[in-house]
C-alpha cells in the first residue's frame, strides 16, 4: 500500500523502505537508488509547487524524510541527490557557491523534447513560432 | 539312435568309459537346456515387451486424438492444462519437448510456453532493478495475468514448467522454494546453498542484522558477513545504516515493493 497525503500525492514504494535513506555501498544499486531519488524530489516539486532548493533547509523537506519510519536522508546524500539531479538537467545552481538551485519539473532536454512532438503533429516543424504562439496558440489548446 | 526330448542324441551307456564321457555330456546337455530355456524366456519377454509397446502406441494415438479435440480448452484452462500434461508424462511424452512434431504444430503447446517463457524473462528483466533478481511466483503470478485477457490465464503449474523450460535452454533461470514460498531467481551467476539458506532465513524475518542471522542460523559472524556482502553486490539485499548495528532488508520480501505497480 502506498501513503497519499491530502493532495493525492503517492508516495512510491521506496519511501517506506528503510534503507532507501541510505546512500548504498554498491556503485550498481546506488544508481538505480539514485534514479529514484531524482524521480521523486521531481515529482514532489512538481506536486507541492516547489521550485527551488536551498541546500541548507533541505533536510527539513518533507521529501527527504520519513517519520513514519523514523528515516531521513542525510544532508551528505542530500548533496549527492541534488548534483545528480543537476547532472540530469533537473536542477540548475543559482551560483557558484551550490547554495540554492532551481528545480525543473522538466529538464531542458525533455522540454526539447515535448515541443518537438507537439511541432511535428502541429506541422510546424522548420517554421518559426513565439514563445506565444507554443503556449497559447489555437494548436495547444488541450496541451 | 535314439533322440531325447531336445533333439540331441542318447548316448547308450556300455562300459566304464562310456559312462565316464556321458558323466561330461549330462553337464553339456545341461549347460544346452538352460541356454534354451534362457532363449525361450527371452523369447516371452520380448513378445511382452512388444505387447505393451503396441498397447503404448494406441494410447499415444488416443491421447493425440484427445489433444486435437481439446486444444482450446488445453489452451485456455489452466487446471486442464496441467492435468493434460500429467497424462502426457505419465506415458513418457512431453509435449514441449522439440519445436517440432505433432504436439509442438497441431496444439501450439510448445508456443504457449515459449510465449510464457518470454513474458517471464522480461517481467524479471523489468523487476530486477528493484529486487535484484527475486521475484517470488505469487507476484510474477499476479503482474503476468493482469497483462492477460480474463479467458487467457496462467496457473502457478504453468509458470514453473515455462520456468523448467528456460532453464533447459540455459536462460540461467531456475524456480527455487525458500521457506513457505518460492521464487523465481534470475540472478546472473549461482546462487550458493548459504545464500540460499540466508534468504530463507530472511523471507521469514524480513530484515536482519549480521548478529541477528548469526545466532539463527548458528553461523559465524563472518560467514554471514559474506553472505550478506553478495547479496549487497546484487541489489538483493540493502544496507540500513541509520540502524545501530546495521540492518539489512531485501525489496523481494517487502510488501510495498512487490505490491508496487
Amino acid at each position: 500500500t502506498t501513503t497519499t497525503t491530502m493532495t493525492g500525492f503517492e508516495w512510491p514504494w521506496q519511501y517506506s523502505f528503510p534503507p532507501f535513506f541510505t546512500l548504498q555501498p554498491n556503485a550498481d544499486v546506488r544508481r538505480t537508488q539514485l534514479d529514484a531519488w531524482c524521480a521523486l524530489v521531481v515529482s514532489w516539486g512538481r506536486n507541492n509547487n516547489v521550485s527551488q532548493i536551498d541546500v541548507t533547509e533541505a533536510s527539513s523537506l518533507p521529501v527527504f524524510k520519513n517519520p513514519s519510519i523514523s528515516r531521513s536522508l542525510p544532508a551528505d546524500s542530500i548533496m549527492v541527490v541534488l548534483e545528480e539531479l543537476a547532472k540530469r538537467g533537473n536542477l540548475e545552481w543559482m551560483d557558484k557557491t551550490k547554495r540554492r538551485g532551481y528545480l525543473f519539473w522538466r529538464s531542458p532536454a525533455e522540454w526539447g523534447q515535448q515541443i518537438y512532438t507537439w511541432a511535428q503533429a502541429t506541422s510546424h516543424i522548420n517554421s518559426v513560432c513565439t514563445l506565444y504562439e507554443i503556449s497559447q496558440g489555437d494548436d495547444t489548446i488541450n496541451q | 539312435m535314439v533322440f531325447n526330448i531336445l533333439n540331441e542324441p542318447i548316448l547308450a551307456i556300455t562300459s566304464y568309459k562310456m559312462r565316464r564321457r556321458a558323466g561330461v555330456g549330462a553337464i553339456q546337455r545341461q549347460k544346452i537346456q538352460q541356454d534354451k530355456f534362457k532363449e525361450k524366456g527371452s523369447e516371452i519377454q520380448e513378445n511382452q515387451l512388444e505387447q505393451m509397446t503396441l498397447q503404448m502406441e494406441k494410447f499415444r494415438e488416443k491421447l493425440e486424438e484427445f489433444a486435437a479435440k481439446h486444444k482450446t480448452e488445453i489452451k485456455k484452462n489452466p487446471q486442464f492444462r496441467k492435468q493434460f500434461q500429467e497424462m502426457c508424462a505419465s506415458i513418457g511424452v512431453d509435449p514441449l519437448a522439440s519445436g517440432k512434431g505433432f504436439w509442438c504444430e497441431m496444439l501450439g503447446v510448445g508456443d504457449f510456453y515459449y510465449e510464457l517463457g518470454v513474458q517471464i524473462v522480461e517481467l524479471c528483466v523489468a523487476t530486477s532493478h528493484r529486487n535484484g533478481g527475486v521475484i517470488s511466483l505469487e507476484e510474477a503470478l499476479r503482474r503476468l495475468n493482469h497483462r492477460r485477457r480474463q479467458d487467457n490465464q496462467i496457473s502457478t503449474d504453468d509458470l514453473v514448467r515455462a520456468v523448467k523450460k528456460l532453464r533447459v535452454l540455459g536462460s540461467g533461470m531456475e524456480v527455487v522454494a525458500t521457506g513457505s514460498s518460492q521464487f523465481i531467481y534470475s540472478i546472473p551467476g549461482e546462487l550458493s546453498m548459504d545464500h540460499t539458506t540466508l534468504l530463507q532465513h530472511a523471507e521469514n524475518v524480513g530484515h536482519m542484522t549480521v548478529s541477528s542471522a548469526a545466532s539463527n542460523l548458528g553461523w559465524t559472524q563472518e560467514r554471514v558477513g559474506r553472505t550478506v556482502d553478495h547479496l549487497l553486490r546484487i541489489g538483493v539485499a540493502w544496507r540500513d545504516d541509520q540502524d545501530r548495528p546495521p540492518t539489512y532488508w531485501f525489496p523481494a520480501f517487502f510488501q510495498q515493493c512487490t505490491t508496487a505497480e
